[in-house]
């Protein structure tokens, strides 16, 4: 089974930065930390193309820290691209195949089955400089995967892209990473990104690894202030079905959420839909609430933790729920563990993640 | 919106500009213009023309065979005494071309310490010969050729060529497809000046190639020669030379200096 | 404070002291004069020995030189004319100073001849002036139109082997002291130079005798520029180089009596 050991340590001056992790071969693992935190570093100390690093890599049991970054099988696409200005799109994702040696015809011919895989929209004759940010990223992503790599890196492929294509990105970013047959590494400082397209997420700060689990892990015990505040979201996943009056129902396993449906998808059923909800965004009651919020749970607090003038306080119910309160209604309610509450939240408040499907295709 | 320029600017780049302009001007204006059909036709004026012209591209292939990867070298590279490498090929452009031709003999003459064994081994008199002058030449003009290219090494992100590498490229590939190609008009324009200065070039060559028609007299000693005989016609073949090179420059050298 | 303020005005009044006397008859009352004199190359170590001479004997005249090829020298004091004396190696060259500005106590001052040099090792293998023709020889000479230049072709001329010998020249240089150089570098077999050339530099070259009836004599006028700010000094330099102490240093340098 081919797996990824990574345990490797770069020193710069006096900064230093130490990961050591594994990525098996059916797996997305997420290196998730703050800016600065040394998580591009580590990947492209990967890909080798960090001199000061030390340590040990493996891939499938074969040591691959001594090579040449052109002789590791990896394919990477950078933050911001990094496509070679001088070349055309195509040109670019050519380039991994030509570079090995493959014939310029027959490298161009699978460059161009990547682009029109990856990247449709996209003229492959044009120079970056003549693309859009989120057009860049995806040339750069079939350029990473045209080389055919065993391992598959992706740094802060959102980043450097706005905010109105980042939708369609991520969408096609989790087609690419599920899709691949291999080891696959995601650097970001999103957690949604992290939660959303990963199966396990390495919590990098400061140069250490603080937390390594799945997202549902994380989000029951964060064992830094920086894991608590990411996983600050509540995350639900099940089939979306349109309801009578515009709404839609997200049907998890924990039972059923009313949504608002997403104005750029044809009303029918969508499977494996994921929403998210802001703790601030969901009210507590001590008795049932009547009104206009759609959503009401019913659940039993399991803690109550303290940030200051803000509780954050965990909730087990059918879904489960974090909301966050101020402290002062906290105490005025009386909510310790083992309380039994009402929350509530509206429809709209839930942000959903859905390919998009244009009316006109099918 | 065009820039307003404050007068003082204006004022000094005039008087820069007429600095530079006035003595190619005067040579337009003192020209023995009846002269010119017998200094144009005589062998002298079109055979110097040749040899320069042969001379100073040959001087330039040399300079961008070996001081690009000099460059290079000189860039990225992390030895002890680069920076004194440095220096020395940079050398050339501060000393007096005499100086350098007279440094060239006492390396590569007849007598000199490699040259004497060309001449006892190998059979090769470097003096004298067009070689020699394309070695003269080469020796004071490929400084420029190293300076543009390093700016240009220095300039580049080595991002592209770390990605490049990861994309599977060893250097050489990187090299070749993508550092080059992205320093390209730097280094373009390190060889414009240096086929202008290689064009021009005087001391170096008289003193270690020496001046003979045909074989060594370049446009520059054609010119130093006819002062002797014919002051006329040096003026006449000094013209041939200007215009020549403002046309090269004018076509070429905006373009690849960067000037859109 | 104060010195300070009135020492500038002593040195002006200092300045326009001596410039109101007027020139005085040559005797060691002279004013402080600064004497400049055009000579012929080949004239450099005699003629920088006979300057400081005069200065010893004229305390207030201080002679420089400016050395080059006559010809050059006479078309830069018809441009410039800022020569007091003019002491050329050719009567042609003086011919031209005569005609533009004109010249005055013009006189034949010294004579030289031609001589065959090589390197001390005479890699060329010259034992007579006919073996400048043997094939593979490397001839260096005086380009044409410079003195040396033209009394060597005309001795080449007068030995009856002109074109084989000319087939031989590698470079035609522009004074004699670059012809000198070559042979004393190394790199060239035979080069035609001044017998008072060979006098300059001793035992780093080796000489052959071109016969008498083949020679040529070089015959040496000097006189002084009309227009000089300084007649009278230059008079007496003139006269200097005529007198006792002038012919002997001239003859020490191995140039020939002005008679022949």
């Amino acid at each position: 089974m081919m797996a990824l050991a990574v345990d490797l340590a770069v020193t710069r001056g006096d900064r230093s930065i130490e990961a050591d992790f594994d990525v098996a071969a059916d797996e997305t693992v997420a290196i998730l930390g703050p800016n600065g935190a040394g998580k591009t570093t580590i990947v492209e100390g990967v890909a080798g193309l960090v001199p000061e690093t030390r340590g040990e890599l493996s891939l499938d049991g074969d040591r691959i820290d001594g090579l040449a970054p052109d002789r590791r099988p990896i394919g990477i696409a950078f933050q911001d691209g990094v496509l070679f200005p001088h070349l055309s799109a195509l040109e670019n994702v050519a380039f991994p195949g030509r570079a090995r040696g493959a014939r310029p015809r027959a490298a161009r011919a699978h460059a161009r089955d990547v682009l029109a895989r990856v990247a449709p929209a996209v003229n492959p004759g044009a120079k970056p400089a003549e693309l859009s940010g989120g057009a860049r990223q995806r040339v750069a992503l079939a350029r990473a995967l045209a080389g055919d790599p065993r391992v598959l890196i992706l740094d802060e492929p959102l980043s450097s892209v706005d905010v109105s294509a980042r939708a369609e990105l991520r969408t096609l970013l989790r087609r690419t990473l599920d899709a691949f047959d291999g080891p696959r590494l995601l650097v970001t400082h999103d957690p949604i990104e992290a939660m959303t397209l990963a199966d396990r997420i390495v919590v990098l700060e400061d140069g250490r690894i603080t937390q390594i689990g799945t997202p549902g892990e994380i989000r029951a015990a964060p064992r830094t202030r920086y894991a608590a505040d990411l996983v600050g979201l509540n995350l639900f996943r099940g089939t979306l079905v349109p309801i009578a009056g515009g709404a839609g129902e997200l049907r998890t396993p924990d039972g059923p959420i009313t949504v608002a449906w997403p104005g750029d998808v044809r009303p029918a059923p969508v499977d494996d839909v994921l929403a998210t909800l802001a703790p601030a965004d969901v009210a507590l009651h001590a008795e049932r609430p009547e009104g206009s919020p759609r959503n009401v749970v019913r659940g039993v607090v399991e803690e109550v933790a303290i940030l200051g003038d803000r509780a954050r306080v965990r909730l087990h119910g059918a879904p489960a729920l974090v909301a966050e309160i101020t402290t002062g209604s906290a105490e005025r309610m009386g909510i310790v563990a083992g309380t039994e509450v009402w929350a509530s939240f509206k429809a709209v408040e839930l942000r959903l993640m859905v390919e998009p499907i244009a009316a006109d295709t099918l | 919106m065009r820039s307003r320029l404050p007068l003082p600017v204006v004022a000094l780049a005039a008087l820069g500009a007429l600095f530079v302009v006035l003595p190619v001007l005067a040579l337009f204006v003192r020209a023995p213009w009846g002269q010119l059909g017998d200094t144009l036709s005589g062998v002298g004026a079109s055979t110097a023309l040749r040899l320069s012209l042969e001379v100073s591209l040959g001087a330039t292939a040399i300079s961008l065979l070996v001081g690009v990867p000099l460059a290079w070298v000189l860039a990225r590279g992390a030895f002890p005494g680069r920076a004194v490498l440095r220096a020395l090929v940079v050398l050339p452009i501060v000393l007096p071309p005499v100086v350098g031709g007279i440094a060239l003999l006492v390396a590569l003459g007849r007598g000199g310490i490699v040259g004497r064994w060309l001449y006892d081994v190998v059979g090769v008199q470097l003096t004298f010969t067009t070689a020699g002058a394309v070695i003269a030449t080469t020796f004071v003009s490929m400084p420029l050729v190293v300076l543009a290219t390093e700016s240009g090494l220095r300039g580049l992100d080595e991002r592209y060529e770390r990605a490049a590498a990861a994309m599977g490229g060893s250097s050489w590939y990187v090299f070749r497809r993508v550092t080059l190609p992205m320093i390209g008009p730097q280094v373009a324009a390190g060889a414009v000046l240096t086929w202008a200065r290689a064009l021009g070039e005087f001391g170096a060559t008289i003193t270690f190639a020496g001046n003979l028609a045909g074989r060594t007299q370049t446009m520059p000693l054609a010119v130093y020669e006819a002062r002797q005989v014919d002051p006329g016609g040096a003026i006449l073949l000094s013209l041939i030379l200007v215009v020549l090179s403002v046309a090269v420059l004018v076509t070429l050298g905006g373009r690849l200096l960067g000037v859109r | 404070m104060r010195a300070t303020r009135i020492a500038p005005r002593l040195a002006v009044i200092a300045c326009l002291a001596s410039a109101c006397t007027g020139t005085t008859p040559v005797d060691s009352s002279i004013p402080p004069t600064q004497l400049t004199v055009f000579a012929a190359s080949s004239l450099t170590k005699a003629f920088t020995q006979i300057g400081e001479d005069f200065h010893t004997v004229f305390p207030d005249v201080t002679v420089t030189f400016d050395f080059g090829s006559s010809t050059d020298l006479a078309s830069q004091i018809q441009s410039e004319g800022t020569a007091d004396v003019f002491a050329s190696a050719s009567d042609a060259a003086m011919d031209t100073v005569q005609s533009d500005p004109g010249v005055s106590d013009r006189t034949k001052f010294a004579t030289n001849d031609l001589v065959i040099i090589t390197p001390a090792d005479d890699p060329g293998g010259i034992g007579s002036i006919d073996d400048l023709t043997k094939p593979g020889v490397k001839l260096v000479l005086g380009a044409q139109g410079v003195p040396v230049g033209d009394y060597a072709r005309e001795a080449l001329k007068n030995a009856g082997i002109e074109q084989e010998a000319l087939a031989n020249v590698v470079s035609n240089e522009d004074d004699d002291a670059s012809v000198v150089g070559k042979i004393t570098s190394g790199e060239a077999d035979a080069a035609i130079v001044y017998s008072s050339d060979v006098a300059a530099v001793g035992d780093t070259v080796r000489s052959v005798e071109i016969p008498n009836d083949v020679n040529v004599v070089a015959i040496y006028p000097i006189a002084a520029v009309t227009g000089s700010k300084y007649p009278d000094q230059a008079r007496s330099f003139v006269d200097y180089v005529g007198g006792t102490e002038g012919q002997d240093v001239l003859q020490q340098f191995g140039f020939g009596p002005p008679g022949g």
